[in-house]
């Protein structure tokens, strides 16, 4: 029952990596949405900055955010669906 | 020094912590402590639903459709949801209005409660539109082996913090300070820290097992006004665990209160093992949702997967590490069901589930403006 029930996606258990990427100044484009360009799958739930589900931790550079998100982050920590480039970033995330 | 509801001393709320200072006197937002909390409740107002706004007419259909074992699960998984909140609509407010000392947390606080008990009103709802006698599944939530040991372990925390702060606050204010209820003072810190961690695991972990459930049924187009409903809870819940990270944050940096921050420090391995206890209880509860047969998309060894996932998840956004190696989501349909954006009400899309009404594109920058000319 068990194997026979499992859809597709299921079939790779494998854990996650932790990942640095860098990204660029993009007008108008949340660095969430960078990321997911570039084909990474980040876990995200409100894509408005409340849930913080999409946390993850600056490495170097610089971002920000037209409104200030609700969500908890510490003092390296950005919440990708709320924040732009300002200047060059590396975050590391898991994925 | 017993509760007083109307805190006749002058003091200065900025020298306040949020627990377990002056009780609160004057509902006054002009000057706030921590303005995140009005942030909150300004958010949660603007979340406001009725459950009466979704239509459930097909999901009665869909479920006399279903075979037993799937009724079994999709009532099961109701009932938890509504032990979880029946014990969230009322158990902020009697374990932490008593203690609170920020006008702002303290409306923050009865705020997140209401929202609670909306939830609560929607599972009556969904009960009435799919069963034609729904007592008997209400009645069961007391009865139930399986349930009754999900509500133990889920109220333990709130409990022993509720007794702690009415043996507190019935005695002397001369006991209060003398060695004696410094000691006790110090205990309800502690209690109160592992409530928030509890009410963390309630909100973080619990409930997102459970949507998972709800959403695995939808993904099949069936259920789909109980689905509805699910992602508004799931929408509030987002919120209610922000402001539970946040709370537990605060407390951990120690500005707002140093010993806090002490006990924050003595509490680690507690914390992580109240975590890896409600992991091992969600998979059991797996197990009992799936005894009798899985269902496509989700069954037990899934299910304990997301579980394993989630649970890291909420482990590292407090700093702890995480306890299964941070696997990925074996689930990863939830996301578009946990997007808020998507989450509409009107009963003519109940049928079409991505089904977007007056969606407006809310993001401007310069480059719009850039053929205007004046």
């Amino acid at each position: 029952m068990t194997e026979t029930t499992r859809p597709p996606h299921t079939k790779d258990n494998s854990t996650t990596d932790a990942r640095r990427v860098t990204l660029f100044p993009e007008r108008g484009v949340t660095v969430l949405q960078q990321l997911e360009r570039k084909g990474y799958r980040i876990p995200f739930q409100c894509r408005e900055g409340y849930c913080g589900a999409c946390r993850m931790t600056l490495i170097k550079g610089r971002v920000e955010y037209p409104e200030e998100p609700l969500a908890f982050r510490g003092a390296n920590e950005v919440l990708a669906c709320s924040c732009k480039v300002v200047v060059d970033v590396t975050v590391e995330f898991r994925g | 020094m017993s509760y007083q509801t109307f805190n006749q001393r002058d003091f200065n709320t900025f020298t306040q912590p949020m627990f377990f200072g002056e009780t609160v006197n004057v509902a006054r937002y002009d000057q706030q402590k921590y303005p995140i909390f009005e942030k909150l409740i300004e958010k949660q107002l603007s979340f406001f639903w009725r459950p009466e706004e979704v239509d459930l007419s097909r999901d009665r259909k869909d479920f006399i459709a279903l075979p037993d074992h799937e009724q079994h699960i999709f009532l099961s998984n109701l009932k938890y949801q509504t032990l979880l909140d029946s014990v969230q609509g009322r158990s902020p407010n009697v374990a932490l209005l008593p203690i609170v000392s920020l006008p702002e947390l303290e409306t923050w606080i009865e705020t997140w409660a209401f929202s609670e008990t909306i939830h609560s009103r929607s599972y009556t709802h969904i009960m009435r539109n799919v069963l034609t006698e729904p007592g008997a599944v209400f009645d069961d939530i007391v009865t139930n082996p399986a349930i009754v040991e999900r509500a133990t372990s889920v109220t333990r925390y709130y409990d022993e913090l509720i007794e702690a702060t009415q043996h507190f606050q019935t005695q002397s204010a001369e006991w209060q300070n003398g060695d004696e209820g410094r000691i006790a003072l110090r205990r309800l810190k502690r209690l109160l820290y592992r409530t928030m961690v509890s009410v963390n695991v309630l909100e973080a972990i619990r409930f997102y097992v459970s949507f998972a459930c709800s959403f695995a049924f939808a993904e099949r187009s069936k259920m789909e006004g109980n689905a509805k409903i699910i992602r508004l809870i799931a929408r509030d819940e987002a919120l209610h665990l922000t402001g539970t990270q946040h709370m537990l944050n605060l407390m951990a940096q120690g500005q707002d209160d140093p010993e806090m921050a002490e006990i924050a420090r003595e509490e680690r391995d507690t914390v992580v093992e109240i975590f890896r206890e409600a992991a091992r209880q969600e998979k059991d509860w797996a197990a009992y949702l799936f005894k009798d047969g899985s269902m496509i998309g989700l069954n037990t060894d899934i299910l304990g997967q997301y579980v394993d996932h989630i649970t890291d998840q909420r482990l590292t956004a407090l700093g702890f590490e995480p306890l299964f190696g941070q696997p990925k989501n074996p689930l990863p349909w939830m996301d578009a069901w946990l997007q808020s954006d998507s989450v509409q009400v009107a009963p003519q899309e109940t049928e079409i589930t991505t089904y977007l009404v007056g969606a407006i594109q809310s993001e401007v920058d310069t480059g719009a403006l850039e053929d205007f000319e004046l």
